[in-house]
C-alpha cells in the first residue's frame, strides 16, 4: 500500500511541462505559416476579403444625411445626430466606412502578398489578383467619397491608400494621388480578368470585367473626368440590358439577376440588413414627403416597388404607412437582401451626365429615354434643351432610381448642392445643410485621430 | 527500522542533548473557552526529535530532555503555544482559537508560517465573519474585512461575484484579479457561487511581495488563500445550522412621473417641440386643449368620430391609468440556508462532512439561486505518512431576469423606470398582457413569462497532498489538486409570443444551450527542510516544483421555428430549412494553457527575534514566445521587539514587531490573450461560401507584466493583547504593462484593430491600518471596536510610445489614476434661449457640443479609500454587532439618469424623472435641464460622487451555552437575527452607488435580506 503511494507520488512530482509549453496551440484558429498554403486557401483569403464589406452602410448612411428619408416617431435614436447634422468625430454612422472599408483593404493585400507564395494555375492566380486589386481600388474610391472635400480638387487631402498590409500611421494622401492609385489598380485589373469570367458560383457576387468597368465609369464621374465616364459606362451598358419591367420588382426580392453589375450576396442568418427599420418591424426613417411626391405613383414601377405605402401588420402607430420596399427580405430573411453596389441603370445616367456635360444633348436625352421607358408603363421622349436642364433632370431622374442604393448624398455632395429637405420632412434646425457647414464632411472618426498621430481632420471638427 | 532511524538522526544532530537528563512529562490539553478536552493536539519538544498527540481525553505523554526544553503545542483552528517545562511533571494547557491571539499562523498555501515571524503583509478573514452570511459568493463576504482590499459587487443577482482589487489596480488591460487558493489548489475566478462560505477555517489575503512571491508569476495582484475547516479528533460532533428569512428592495433616491405629471410634461413638451413626430404621437399633447389642432376640431362629431369631446374623453381615460411599475416587477424574496455538519475522528484519522441547501430568491421576479453542497475532508496520519483530501461537489441552478445590467429595455431594472405609467398592464378581457411597439412596461413584463435564463452548474474542488518524513529535518509532499465546473445554460423563447415573433428566423422562438467546461490541474512536489542550529537559529526551507494545466471547452447551439406544442426542449427545434433560412446556429471551441514553475522558500530566525525571509520562483508560461520565463523573487526582514531585553519593562506594550520586504511578482492570468505572440487567421463567411480570414496580430516580443513591492509594516499588542493592530505603508510598482494598444484603422483586421504589446508603468502606494481593541471587559459583558481602511494612490507613470489614450469614457493619462473619466464640462443651461452650454478651455462656455473640449478632472471609478468598521457587545448570553462598509473618493456615470432626465426626442419616449418638469419653458427659467429643442449629449452632467457608507451587517444573537449547561444532549448552539445592507448614506442618485465599473446601467441593485437563525451542536 504505502509503495504504491510512494509511486503515486513520483509520478506526480516528475511530471514535467515544459514541452507542452513550447507545443500549445490554439485550437480554433490558424497559425500565420499555415493559413495560405495552396491556391484554394488563397481564394477563400479572396471570398474572406468580401465578407465584411458593408454596402448597407452607404445605402443607410446616405439616405439619413440626405433627404431621402425622415425620422419615424418610432425611431429611438438611431441615426439622429447624422439625420440633424449635428454629428461628432465620435459618432458612429459617420465613422462606418473609415472603421469597415480598410478590413477588406487589408485582407485584399495580404491575399495579393500570398499570390507570389503558393503555386497553381496562373489564370486562375491572375482573376484573384485583379479581383483583389478591383476590390482595394474600389473601397479607397469609397472612403475617399466619405472623407474628401468635394467638387474633385487634385489638392485637397483624400484618404491614406494601402497597397500592402501591416501595421502604419499613414498621412491622408492628396486626391490626385487617390486617383491615380485607384485608376492604376483598377486599370491593371481590367487586364488580368479576363471578360470570360463570370464569378463561378457566387456570380455576380465576385468582382468581373464588368464590375471593374462600372467602377471605372463611377471614378470617373466623380472625377469630372467626362470622356471617360462615357467610356467605361458605354462597355457595361453593351454587355448588361435593362430589365424587362414586369420583372424589375424581382431584381429587388433576389429572384433574378437583371441589370446587376455587381452586389454583395447575403444568405439568410448571415446579416440582418435593418437600415430602414428594426426586427419588430418599428420603423426608424420613412422615405421622404419630397421623394415619394417625386415619382409618379400610377406609371412608374419604381414607386411601387422601392416605396410601402401600407406598411406590414406588426402593430405601431398607424400614421407610419410609408416605408422603404426596395430591400423587403426574401424567403426565410427577413429584411436580408443582396446588396447592389453597380447597376446598369447607373451607367445610363452615369453616360447621359458625362453627354450632356460633353454637349452631346441628343445623346444625353437618349439615355435617359431608354432608361425612362423601361421604368414607365407609358413614357414620352425626353428631349434635353440646355445642358443644365439635363443636368437638373439627370439629377431628378437618379434621385429616383437610385433612391435608397448609396447616391443621393455623394451626388449633392459631388457638385456641390445644399441638402434641402422639405417642411414636412423636418424641423428648421436640420432642413438645409449648405456644403460650407462643417457638418456636410464627415468627420475622420476620433479613434483614429488618437490611433494615428499623422491623421489630419476634416476642418470645423475637433483636432 | 524508523525508531532505529531517528535515534541514529538524532545522535548525529543532536548529540550535544544526548547526556541531558530525559524525562516523562504529563499533561491535558482543552479548549480555552469551553474547557473541553482537546483530542489529537499535536504536543512537540521543540528543537527536539519526535512528538506525541493528545488521546481522545485530551491528554498526552511525553519525554523530555531536560528542564530546560519546551513543549510547542499546535493544533489546526487554535492558536500555538509554548511552555518551559522546568520542573514540572505535569503540563495542562488551554489553547485559544486561533484568530484570537497572536500566536496565530499564516497559511500561505504553500507554507505555515507563525504570525509573529512573518516578514510580509497578510490579513486574515475568520470562520465567524463570514460565517452564516446570506451572500451567495465569497468575495462579497470581504467588503470592508480586510484593509487594502476593495470588493464592489457589480449585480444584486443571487451568487454574483464582485469585482475585488487588492491595493489597487496595477494593470491597465491585464486584468486585475488576485489569484484565490483554496486548500492549495488555484480556483477558477469569479465563480464562487459553487463554493460554501462555512466551509471556511481562515482567509487570508496576502498582499505584498514577501507574502505573495511564493506565488510568483500569478501574485501580482495579491492572493486570496483558503483553507477549509478540518475534522477534530473525539466524540462525533454534529452541528446543524437553520437560516430563514427575506430579501426586499432598498429604496432609490428618484421619484419618476406618474400619469398625471407625464401628461402634464407632455402638454410642456409639445408646446415646445409640438411638430416632432414622436411628441405628436404623445397622448398628453395629441389630445391636449393647447394643441392647435384641437381648436381646429368640432366640439361633437357624428358617431363620435374626431372631436373635441372625444379627445376629451380619451384624455380622460388615459389620466385614470397609473400603473406602479416598481411594484409589478419587484418582489420580496425569500432566503434559506440549511446545513449539517457532521465532525470526529481519532488521533489517526479525522473528518469533517458537510451538507449545505441554500436558496435566495431575488427581489426581481425569476431570479434566483439554489445550490446544493457536500464537503468532505479527511485526514490519515500514518507514521511517517500523511495524506489529506478535501473534497468540495457543489450543483447550482440560477435563474436570470432579462438582460441583466443592460441598458435595454427587457431589463426590469430599466423597465421598471422607463415604462410609461399610462400604459396598462393587461387586457382583462382577454386575459392577456398587453404587447407592441413602444410598450416598454408591458413588454419588459410579458418576457418575463415568455422566456427563460438559466444556468446550472455542476463544480467540483479537490485538493489530494501526500507527506512523507524521510528525517526529523528534511520531508518530502506532493499535491494534486482538481478545480472542475461544468455550466449548462439554457434560454428559451416561447413560440407563441410577442418576443417569440420577433425573433428571427422563423418568427417562432428559439432555444438554445450553452455548455461549457473548465478543468484546471496543480501539481507541486518537493522537499521541506527545517533545522534550528545553534539552539537559536532556526532554519527552513522548501524546493518546489509545479505544474499547472488548465483546459476549457465550450459548445452551443440555438435552433428556431419553434414547435409550440414543445415548451422548453430542443425537441421543439425545426428541421433544417434552407429556403426559408430556419437553420440551427452552432459554435464552439477549446482551448488550453499551462505554466511550470521551480519554486525556492526559506525563512531565519535568529533567537526569536530577528526573521529574514527570501524567496526564488521561476515561472515558464505558454501565452509567451521570446520571453517564455520570468525570474521572480522576494526578502523580507522583521524584528520582534517584544523578544528584546530593553522591551522586557515595558508592560502596556506586549507585542511589537516592525518588518520590511521588497520583491517581484508577475501577472500570468493578465496576458492578453493566449496566443497573443501568434497572428492568427480564423473562419469567415461570405454569401455561404467559406472564407479565410485575419483574426489578430502577433507580437511575438509579448514580455510578463512585472510588479515589484515594497512594504514597511508595523504589528503591535497592548495591555495583553486587549488592543491589536497593524499599519502598513507600501509602494507597489507595476511595469512593463499589457496594453493593447489602437491600431489605425488602415491596419485592417477588425473595425477596432489593436496590438498587444507591453510599455508603461502604473503605481500604486498608500497605507493601511487595522485596529482591534476591547473597550470594556467585565465578567459579563464585553465591548469590542474594530476599524480597518486604507488610502491608496494609484497613478500611470508612463505609456511607452504615448501619454494618453481613451478608453471608452476614461482617459488613460500619465500622472492620473486608472479610471479616470473624460468628458466635456456641463456649464448649466442658458437661462435665455435654453441651450445647453459647455465649458472651454480658457473657462469660457460655449454651446456647441463640438468645440468643447473634454476634461479629466472629475475624478476616477476606482475608491482610492475604503475600509469597514464594527462594534461587538456582549452582555451574558446576549450579544449585538454591526458591521459598517465604506468606500470613499470616486464617481460614476450615471447612465440611468441619462435616460430618465432626456428631456428630448427621442428618449423622452420613456417616462422621466419626476424634477424633468422644471425643464427649461421659457427665457428667464433658471435650470439644469435644457430645452427639449436641442440634443442631449453625455457630458460631466451624468458623472457623480459614488461614495458610500454601508450598514452592511447587524446581527442579535443569543448563545446556546447555558442550555448546553443543563442538559447533555446539546454541546451549544446560536440563536440570531441576521440583517444586511440595512441602510445606505450616500450623494449618488442611481439605483445603487455599488457597483464593479466605472458606469451605471440599470445594474440589479442589491437588496436588503433580513434572516432568522439558529446553530445548534449535539
Amino acid at each position: 500500500m504505502k509503495n504504491s503511494i510512494i509511486i503515486l507520488f513520483a509520478l506526480i512530482a516528475f511530471s514535467s511541462c515544459k514541452k507542452t509549453l513550447e507545443e500549445l496551440r490554439p485550437t480554433g484558429l490558424i497559425t500565420e505559416e499555415n493559413v495560405f498554403v495552396t491556391l484554394a486557401d488563397v481564394e477563400a483569403g479572396a471570398i474572406g476579403a468580401y465578407a465584411p464589406i458593408s454596402g448597407e452602410n452607404i445605402f443607410y448612411v446616405s439616405a439619413i444625411m440626405s433627404d431621402e428619408v425622415k425620422i419615424s416617431s418610432e425611431n429611438r435614436g438611431q441615426g439622429q445626430f447624422l439625420h440633424k447634422w449635428v454629428h461628432t468625430t465620435e459618432d458612429g454612422d459617420a465613422a462606418r466606412a473609415w472603421t469597415n472599408l480598410y478590413i477588406p483593404i487589408d485582407r485584399a493585400n495580404r491575399v495579393l502578398a500570398a499570390l507570389d507564395k503558393v503555386s497553381g494555375d496562373q489564370a486562375m492566380k491572375d482573376v484573384i489578383r485583379g479581383e483583389m486589386l478591383a476590390l482595394r481600388a474600389w473601397a479607397h474610391f469609397e472612403l475617399w467619397r466619405w472623407y474628401a472635400k468635394m467638387p474633385y480638387d487634385p489638392e485637397t487631402l483624400g484618404v491614406p491608400y494601402m497597397k500592402i498590409a501591416g501595421i502604419s500611421q499613414p498621412a491622408r494622401a492628396k486626391t490626385s494621388q487617390n486617383f491615380m492609385d485607384i485608376e492604376a489598380d483598377l486599370t491593371q485589373a481590367k487586364t488580368l480578368i479576363p471578360a470570360s469570367y463570370t464569378g463561378g458560383n457566387l456570380g455576380v457576387g465576385r468582382i468581373t470585367r464588368l464590375a471593374v468597368s462600372a467602377m471605372q465609369a463611377r471614378v470617373a464621374l466623380y472625377k469630372n473626368d467626362w470622356g471617360n465616364a462615357a467610356t467605361f459606362a458605354t462597355e457595361v451598358i453593351n454587355a448588361v440590358p435593362l430589365s424587362p419591367r414586369a420583372s424589375f420588382a424581382g431584381i429587388w426580392q433576389d429572384v433574378n439577376n437583371n441589370e446587376i453589375v455587381w452586389e454583395l450576396k447575403r444568405v439568410p442568418n448571415a446579416g440582418v440588413s435593418t437600415f430602414f427599420r428594426d426586427t419588430n418591424g418599428d420603423i426608424f426613417f420613412q422615405p421622404s414627403d419630397k421623394i415619394v411626391a417625386a415619382f409618379d405613383s400610377t406609371s412608374d414601377i419604381r414607386f411601387p416597388t422601392y416605396i410601402l405605402r401600407q406598411r406590414p401588420g406588426l402593430g405601431g402607430d398607424p400614421d407610419d404607412t410609408v416605408t422603404v420596399r426596395k430591400y423587403p427580405g426574401v424567403t426565410g430573411g427577413v429584411y436580408t437582401n443582396d446588396i447592389k453596389m453597380f447597376r446598369v441603370a447607373e451607367m445610363y445616367l452615369i453616360r447621359a451626365e458625362a453627354r450632356a456635360e460633353l454637349g452631346d444633348l441628343p445623346g444625353s436625352s437618349s439615355d435617359i429615354t431608354t432608361l425612362r421607358n423601361a421604368r414607365y408603363a407609358t413614357a414620352s421622349p425626353v428631349v434635353f434643351t440646355s445642358k443644365q436642364a439635363a443636368i437638373d433632370f439627370i439629377y431628378l431622374e437618379r434621385f429616383r432610381e437610385l433612391a435608397f442604393e448609396g447616391h443621393r448624398y455623394f451626388d449633392l455632395k459631388r457638385r456641390g448642392l445644399t441638402i434641402e429637405r422639405n417642411v414636412t420632412d423636418s424641423a428648421p434646425e436640420y432642413r438645409t445643410l449648405d456644403p460650407s457647414n462643417y457638418h456636410y464632411l464627415f468627420p475622420i472618426p476620433l479613434r483614429e485621430v488618437q490611433a494615428n498621430p499623422n491623421i489630419q481632420q476634416n476642418p470645423g471638427y475637433q483636432q | 527500522m524508523r525508531k532505529l532511524l531517528i535515534l541514529l538522526m538524532g545522535l548525529f544532530l543532536f548529540s550535544a542533548q544526548i547526556f541531558a537528563q530525559s524525562r516523562v512529562v504529563n499533561g491535558r490539553v482543552t479548549d480555552a473557552k469551553t474547557g473541553e478536552p482537546l483530542p489529537g493536539v499535536s504536543v512537540t519538544v521543540k528543537n527536539g526529535p519526535g512528538g506525541t498527540q493528545t488521546s481522545s481525553d485530551g491528554n498526552y505523554s511525553i519525554t523530555v530532555p531536560s528542564s530546560r526544553s519546551v513543549l510547542m503545542f499546535s493544533y489546526v483552528g487554535f492558536d500555538a503555544n509554548e511552555v518551559v517545562v522546568g520542573e514540572k511533571n505535569t503540563v495542562n494547557i488551554a489553547l485559544s482559537l486561533a484568530g484570537s491571539g497572536l500566536q496565530e499562523v499564516i497559511v500561505t498555501g504553500y507554507t505555515t508560517e507563525r504570525k509573529k515571524n512573518f516578514t510580509g503583509a497578510a490579513s486574515q478573514v475568520t470562520a465567524s465573519e463570514i460565517k452564516n452570511s446570506t451572500f451567495g459568493s465569497l468575495d462579497q463576504m470581504l467588503q470592508g474585512r480586510v484593509p487594502g482590499l476593495s470588493s464592489l459587487a457589480g449585480s444584486g443577482q443571487p451568487g454574483s461575484g464582485a469585482t475585488v482589487r487588492i491595493r489597487g489596480s496595477g494593470s491597465i488591460s491585464g486584468g486585475n484579479t488576485p489569484l484565490y487558493i483554496l486548500d492549495g489548489v488555484p480556483l477558477e475566478a469569479g465563480l464562487f457561487r459553487g463554493l460554501n462560505a462555512n466551509d471556511f477555517e481562515t482567509v487570508t489575503v496576502l498582499k505584498d511581495a514577501a507574502a505573495t512571491a511564493q506565488y510568483g508569476a500569478r501574485a501580482a495582484n495579491g492572493v486570496i488563500v483558503i483553507t477549509s475547516k478540518r475534522g477534530r479528533a473525539g466524540e462525533t460532533r454534529v452541528t446543524a445550522r437553520n437560516q430563514y428569512g427575506q430579501s426586499t428592495r432598498t429604496g432609490s433616491k428618484f421619484e419618476m412621473m406618474n400619469t398625471q405629471q407625464r401628461l402634464q410634461f407632455e402638454e410642456i413638451l409639445g408646446l415646445q417641440i409640438g411638430s416632432d413626430p414622436l411628441v405628436q404621437s404623445f397622448p398628453g399633447w395629441r389630445y391636449s386643449k393647447k394643441n392647435p389642432a384641437y381648436a381646429a376640431l368640432p366640439v361633437t362629431a357624428p358617431g363620435f368620430g374626431a372631436s373635441q369631446q372625444r379627445y376629451d374623453f380619451i384624455l380622460d381615460s388615459i389620466s385614470k391609468i397609473d400603473v406602479d411599475w416598481q411594484s409589478v416587477f419587484f418582489r420580496t424574496g425569500i432566503f434559506q440556508q440549511h446545513e449539517l455538519e457532521v465532525s470526529g475522528g481519532t488521533e489517526k484519522t479525522r473528518f469533517l462532512l458537510t451538507g449545505n441547501f441554500y436558496n435566495q430568491e431575488g427581489i426581481a421576479i425569476r431570479s434566483d439561486l439554489t445550490r446544493y453542497n457536500l464537503r468532505a475532508n479527511i485526514e490519515n496520519y500514518s507514521g511517517r505518512f500523511r495524506i489529506s483530501n478535501m473534497l468540495n461537489l457543489n450543483f447550482n441552478k440560477s435563474n436570470f431576469i432579462e438582460s441583466e445590467n443592460g441598458v435595454a429595455l427587457a431589463n426590469p431594472f430599466a423597465a421598471a423606470f422607463l415604462a410609461l405609467p399610462y400604459q396598462k398592464l393587461r387586457n382583462e378581457t382577454a386575459d392577456t398582457n398587453y404587447t407592441g411597439s413602444g410598450l416598454v412596461g408591458p413588454n419588459a413584463y410579458d418576457r418575463i413569462f415568455t422566456t427563460t435564463s438559466r444556468t446550472n452548474q455542476m463544480k467540483a474542488n479537490n485538493s489530494l497532498t501526500l507527506g512523507f518524513k524521510i528525517t526529523d529535518w528534511l520531508s518530502a509532499r506532493t499535491l494534486l489538486g482538481l478545480d472542475y465546473r461544468q455550466s449548462d445554460n439554457t434560454r428559451f423563447v416561447k413560440p407563441i409570443s410577442y418576443v417569440g415573433f420577433l425573433t428571427t428566423p422563423g418568427r417562432s422562438g428559439s432555444f438554445g444551450e450553452g455548455f461549457s467546461r473548465y478543468f484546471s490541474y496543480t501539481t507541486t512536489s518537493g522537499f521541506d527542510l527545517g533545522h534550528t542550529f545553534f539552539n537559536k537559529l532556526e532554519a527552513k526551507s522548501s524546493l518546489l516544483y509545479e505544474h499547472f494545466r488548465e483546459y476549457s471547452d465550450n459548445f452551443s447551439f440555438t435552433g428556431f421555428g419553434l414547435n409550440p406544442k414543445l415548451p422548453n426542449t430542443p425537441a421543439a427545434i425545426a428541421p433544417n430549412n434552407l429556403t426559408t433560412g430556419v437553420v440551427p446556429v452552432v459554435s464552439g471551441g477549446n482551448n488550453s494553457t499551462a505554466l511550470e514553475s521551480y519554486i525556492g522558500l526559506s525563512t531565519f530566525t535568529w533567537d526569536e527575534k530577528y526573521t529574514l525571509q527570501a524567496n526564488l520562483r521561476k515561472d515558464g508560461t505558454s501565452r509567451a514566445l521570446n520571453n517564455r520565463y520570468v525570474t521572480l523573487w522576494s526578502v523580507g526582514a522583521s524584528w520582534l521587539l517584544t523578544n528584546e531585553q530593553f522591551m522586557q519593562n515595558i508592560n502596556q506594550v506586549n507585542y511589537l514587531k516592525l518588518r520590511a520586504s521588497y520583491g517581484t511578482a508577475a501577472n500570468n492570468s493578465g496576458f492578453p490573450g493566449d496566443f497573443t505572440y501568434l497572428s492568427l487567421y480564423g473562419n469567415s463567411s461570405y454569401g455561404g461560401v467559406q472564407g479565410l480570414a485575419p483574426t489578430s496580430i502577433g507580437n511575438p516580443d509579448i514580455d510578463w507584466e512585472v510588479t515589484k513591492i515594497a512594504n514597511l509594516g508595523v504589528e503591535f499588542g497592548f495591555f495583553r493583547d486587549r488592543f491589536t493592530g497593524s499599519f502598513e505603508v507600501y509602494d507597489k510598482k507595476t511595469d512593463a504593462l499589457f496594453i493593447n494598444q489602437r491600431l489605425s484603422n488602415t491596419a485592417g483586421l477588425n473595425s477596432n484593430p489593436t496590438l498587444s504589446l507591453n510599455a508603461g508603468e502604473v503605481e500604486n502606494k498608500g497605507f493601511e491600518w487595522d485596529l482591534r481593541g476591547v473597550v470594556v471587559k467585565s465578567r459579563n459583558f464585553e465591548w469590542a471596536l474594530t476599524a480597518n481602511g486604507n488610502k491608496n494612490k494609484n497613478e500611470i507613470i508612463d505609456l511607452g510610445q504615448v501619454t494618453e489614450f481613451i478608453q471608452g469614457t476614461s482617459i488613460i493619462r500619465v500622472g492620473l489614476p486608472l479610471g479616470t473619466h473624460y468628458d466635456r464640462k456641463w456649464a448649466g443651461v442658458d437661462p435665455q434661449t435654453g441651450e445647453p452650454m459647455y465649458f472651454l478651455a480658457d473657462g469660457k462656455t460655449t454651446t456647441d457640443y463640438n468645440a468643447a473640449p473634454q476634461f479629466a478632472d472629475y475624478g476616477t471609478s476606482q475608491p482610492p479609500q475604503q475600509g469597514g468598521f464594527g462594534t461587538d457587545l456582549t452582555w451574558k448570553s446576549f450579544s449585538i454587532s454591526g458591521f459598517f462598509t465604506y468606500a470613499k473618493g470616486y464617481s460614476r456615470y450615471n447612465n440611468e439618469s441619462f435616460f430618465y432626465e432626456y428631456g428630448n426626442p427621442p428618449n423622452v419616449q420613456f417616462n422621466q424623472s419626476a424634477e424633468m418638469l422644471n425643464i427649461w419653458q421659457k427665457p428667464g427659467d433658471i435650470t439644469d435641464f435644457q430645452s427639449p429643442k436641442y440634443a442631449r449629449q453625455f457630458s460631466s452632467k451624468d458623472i457623480e460622487d459614488a461614495s458610500f457608507i454601508r450598514f452592511r451587517d447587524l446581527t442579535f444573537g443569543y448563545s446556546l451555552s447555558s442550555l448546553a449547561n443543563k442538559t447533555k444532549y446539546v454541546k451549544g448552539g446560536l440563536f440570531y437575527i441576521k440583517a444586511n445592507n440595512v441602510a445606505t448614506w450616500t450623494k449618488w442618485r442611481g439605483n445603487d452607488p455599488e457597483d464593479s465599473n466605472n458606469i451605471a446601467q440599470y445594474e440589479y441593485p442589491l437588496s436588503r435580506t433580513i434572516t432568522v437563525g439558529l446553530d445548534i451542536s449535539f
